[in-house]
C-alpha cells in the first residue's frame, strides 16, 4: 500500500468516526441502542477501512463503495408509491409482508395479520430490553470481521426483531420488502437491520426481497438469524436493486441443535452487491443447505463471500453456487468451510459454477476448507467455462435455432439452484428477473 | 429425395471423405457399412451440417434443396433426422419438455399450432410404450446418466416422434443388447412407408437381421467401394471387411 493510499484510508476512516459523532448527536440516534452502536464503532476503528488488498475483498474493488460510506447514514426515510410495494408483494404474502423502506421499518406499509399470534414483529429499540438478546448482538458486534457490517452496526437504528413462537408452523411465507430510494441531498448509505429468531421445533418461510427505485443508493443491510433446537427455516433473499446501486449484506446465522436452514441467495447484480454470509453451526445435527445464483450483464457485479463453522459433530453444508456472466460483469465466491476440532462426522459439500458467456466477463472463485479433525467427509470444487458447443450442435439438429439451443442450456444451467426455491412465486419470479436479462 | 454427388469432406484440414455420391429414393433402405476410420461418422456429420466438419467438394440435394446451403436446423425442419452414434448429455434439460420443444418448432415450421405440455404426454406416452421406455426417462435430463443402450432408444424415441423424412442412425446398434435391438429396430420400422428414407450405418450385419436394407454399401478410405442388395452384408458377415475391399478393389 503506498503513503497517499494509506493517508487516504485514514482519512476515509477519520471522516467515518466524525460522522458517527455526529449521529451520537443527532435526532436519529436512539440511546437504547447506544451499547451496540458504539461497540460496532469500536470494532469498525479497530478493523479499519480495508486496503486494496485485503483478503476479505480480494475480487471486490471497494474504493467507490468507501467514499460513499464515508458520507455517514441517511436520516431521513423517502417516500413510496403503495403501486411499488403492491408490485412486489408476492402473492400469498398479501398479509405476512414487513415494509422497510431506507432500512427503517414502516408499520403502516406492513401487514402481519395474516401470520397470527405466533409472530411477533417488534422494533429492534424494544426488543433488545432483553438482555440476552442484547448480550448475543453485543457479541457478534465485538468479533464482526467484516468492517461493512460494523459500520451497518454503529449507524443502525429503526431496525426490527421477527420472533417466531417455538413450535410454529407457518404456512405462508413472510416476506421483507426492502425498500431503497434516491433522495438527493441525502447520503446514499442505508442500514437496514434484522433480527430474526426461529423459535424450537418452529417451521417457517422467510423471503427477503431487494429493491430501489432508480438511482443512486448504497444498501449496507445486515441480518441476524438465530435457529433455536430443531427450527426449520427457509430464508430466500432476492436482490434486485437499481443497475446504479451498491448492495452489502451481512447474514449472520447461529443454528442450534437438528436446525435446518434452507437458503438461495438469488442476485441480478448492480454496481457491486456482496453477500457475505456467515454460518455458524453450533448445535449437533444441524443442517445448511446454500444455494446461490446470479445473472449479471455489462458492468455489473455480484460477490459472495461465504465462512461456514463446523462447531458440533454430525452437522451438514451443502452449497451450490452458478453464476452467469457476459459483457463486462464480474462475479465471485471466496467461500470457506471451516471444521472445527469436536466437529465430528461432519459432512460438508460445495460446489461452485460458473458460465461465463463473454470474452471480457470474469469469475472468480476461491473454495477452501479447514479441517481441524480426521472423522469428516468434505467436498470441495468450482468451475468456469462457456457453452458446450456440442450440445448446442445437437439441439440444432433437433430443430433449435443456435438462439433458442443457448437460451435453453444457459436457462438449464441456473434451473438447479432456482427450482432449489421450493415456493413458486419466488422461483417464478426469480427465473424472470434473471433469465430475462439474458435476452438483451 | 437425397442425392448426393461427388462428396469431399474433412476435419481439421484431412480429407476424410473422398467423393462420395449416392441416391436414396423414397421408400428404400440403405446401409452403409465399413470398418473403423472408414469415414462413416464425418459422412454423418457432414449431413448435419456440423460446423467442425468442412465440405471440400461436390453437392448434396435433399428434395430438390441444396442441403449444404441449409444450417443444422432447417435441415431438422426439411426432414433430415441423424440418430448419434454418441449422443451428447444435456444435463438440466428436461426430456419431454426438450422433445416437447423439438416437436413444437416442426409444427410451427409447418404453420401449425404448438401442442401443450398435457397434449404432448399423450403423444409422448404412446411411443415410449412402443419402445418400452420407463416413464421416468421424461423427468430425467436429455441422456444425462442414460447408458448406452438407454441413449439409443432415447434417439429413437425421438425419430418416432418427430416424423423426419429420412433418418440416419448412425451405429444404433452399438451399446445395444440383442432385446434392445429388436425394441429399436421395431420402432425404425413402424415409422418407414413408402414416403420415407433410412440410411442405416452400422459395422455388422447383425442389425440388419431386423431392419432389412434395399442397398448395402461398403464405406473404405472414404470411398464407396461397392454397392450391392442385402446379399453384400451377408458376403460381408462371411468373408470379412479386409478380404472383401480387397476384391471390390481387384474388380475396380
Amino acid at each position: 500500500m503506498s503513503n497517499s493510499e494509506a493517508q487516504t484510508e485514514i482519512g476515509q476512516d477519520a471522516a467515518i468516526l466524525e460522522c458517527h459523532k455526529k449521529f451520537l448527536g443527532s435526532k436519529g440516534f436512539n440511546p437504547i441502542l447506544s451499547s451496540l452502536n458504539k461497540q460496532s464503532i469500536l470494532r469498525f476503528e479497530s478493523l479499519g477501512i480495508p486496503h486494496g488488498k485485503h483478503e476479505m475483498f480480494t475480487f471486490v474493488d471497494t474504493k467507490g463503495l468507501i467514499q460513499i460510506v464515508s458520507q455517514g447514514r441517511r436520516e431521513r426515510i423517502g417516500t413510496v408509491s403503495e403501486d411499488i410495494i403492491n408490485r412486489n408483494i408476492y402473492p400469498g404474502c398479501e398479509k405476512s409482508i414487513i415494509v422497510i423502506v431506507d432500512g427503517f421499518y414502516v408499520k403502516s406499509l406492513s401487514n402481519i395479520r395474516g401470520a397470527g399470534n405466533s409472530v411477533h414483529v417488534m422494533n429492534i429499540e424494544k426488543a433488545v430490553s432483553d438482555i440476552n438478546l442484547n448480550r448475543y448482538l453485543l457479541n457478534i458486534a465485538e468479533r464482526e470481521s467484516d468492517v461493512f457490517s460494523s459500520i451497518n452496526g454503529a449507524f443502525f437504528t429503526g431496525g426490527i426483531m421477527i420472533d417466531i413462537a417455538n413450535d410454529t408452523n407457518l404456512s405462508t411465507p413472510l416476506q421483507i420488502l426492502h425498500i431503497s430510494t434516491s433522495p438527493v441531498e441525502e447520503p446514499a448509505m442505508i442500514t437496514p437491520r434484522i433480527v430474526l429468531r426461529a423459535g424450537n421445533s418452529s417451521s417457517a418461510s422467510v423471503i427477503v426481497k431487494y429493491i430501489g427505485t432508480a438511482g443512486d443508493y448504497l444498501v449496507n443491510s445486515t441480518m441476524d438469524v438465530m435457529l433455536e433446537d430443531g427450527a426449520v427455516l427457509k430464508l430466500w433473499q432476492v436482490q434486485a436493486d437499481s443497475p446504479k446501486a451498491w448492495h452489502l449484506s451481512k447474514t449472520h446465522v447461529q443454528m442450534s441443535r437438528m436446525s435446518k436452514l434452507g437458503t438461495v441467495l438469488a442476485y441480478s447484480g448492480c454496481k457491486i452487491a456482496r453477500s457475505n454470509f456467515e454460518v455458524h453451526l453450533s448445535g449437533e445435527g444441524a443442517e445448511l443447505t446454500l444455494n446461490g445464483i446470479s445473472v449479471l450483464c455489462e458492468n455489473e457485479q455480484a460477490h459472495s463471500y461465504i465462512r461456514v463453522y463446523h462447531e458440533a459433530p454430525g452437522c451438514i453444508s451443502n452449497q451450490l453456487f452458478r453464476n452467469i456472466v457476459k459483457g463486462r460483469a464480474r462475479t465471485s465466491v471466496d467461500g470457506t468451510v471451516i471444521v472445527r476440532e469436536g466437529a465430528q462426522l461432519t459432512c460438508s459439500e460445495q460446489l461452485i459454477n460458473n458460465l461465463v458467456l463473454s470474452d471480457d466477463a470474469r469469475a472468480d472463485t476461491k473454495p477452501n476448507l479447514m479441517i481441524y479433525n480426521d472423522n469428516v467427509k468434505c467436498t470441495h470444487g468450482s468451475t468456469a467455462g462457456s457453452l458446450d458447443e456440442d450440445q448446442i450442435f445437437y439441439l440444432r439438429t433437433r430443430n433449435f435455432t443456435e438462439v433458442s439451443a443457448r437460451a435453453l442450456l444457459t436457462a438449464s444451467f441456473a434451473k438447479k439452484v432456482i427450482n432449489s426455491i421450493d415456493y413458486p412465486p419466488v422461483a417464478e419470479e426469480v427465473r424472470d428477473i434473471l433469465l430475462k436479462k439474458l435476452e438483451t | 429425395m437425397l442425392e448426393i454427388k461427388d462428396l469431399s469432406a474433412g476435419f481439421q484440414g484431412k480429407e476424410i471423405i473422398r467423393g462420395i455420391s449416392l441416391t436414396i429414393k423414397k421408400g428404400e433402405v440403405h446401409s452403409i457399412m465399413g470398418p473403423n476410420g472408414s469415414g462413416k461418422t464425418t459422412f454423418t456429420r457432414v449431413l448435419a451440417g456440423h460446423p467442425s466438419f468442412d465440405v471440400l467438394g461436390g453437392e448434396i440435394t435433399f428434395n430438390g434443396k441444396n442441403l449444404l446451403g441449409m444450417s443444422p436446423e432447417e435441415r431438422g425442419l426439411a426432414g433430415l433426422f441423424i440418430s448419434y452414434q454418441d449422443p451428447v448429455e444435456i444435463p438440466g434439460v428436461n426430456n419431454a419438455e426438450f422433445l416437447r420443444m423439438a416437436y413444437n418448432a416442426k409444427l410451427l415450421h409447418h404453420g401449425r399450432e404448438e401442442v401443450d405440455p398435457l397434449e404432448f404426454d399423450e403423444l409422448i406416452d404412446s411411443k415410449m410404450k412402443i419402445l418400452g421406455m420407463d416413464q421416468k426417462y421424461k423427468e430425467r435430463s436429455v441422456n444425462d446418466g442414460f447408458s448406452g443402450g438407454e441413449k439409443k432408444k432415447n434417439e429413437v424415441l425421438q425419430m418416432t416422434v418427430l416424423e423426419p423424412v429420412l433418418t440416419v442412425l448412425d451405429e444404433i446398434d452399438s451399446g445395444l443388447d440383442i432385446d434392445a435391438m429388436k425394441v429399436v429396430a421395431e420402432g425404425v420400422n413402424r415409422l418407414m412407408n413408402k414416403e420415407r428414407g433410412l440410411i442405416v450405418i452400422t459395422h455388422y450385419q447383425r442389425l440388419l437381421n431386423y431392419i432389412k436394407p434395399d442397398f448395402v454399401h461398403i464405406l473404405s478410405g472414404g470411398r464407396i467401394v461397392r454397392s450391392g442388395g442385402y446379399e453384400l452384408a451377408s458376403e460381408l458377415e462371411a468373408v470379412g471387411y479386409d478380404r472383401l475391399i480387397i476384391n471390390s478393389e481387384k474388380k475396380e
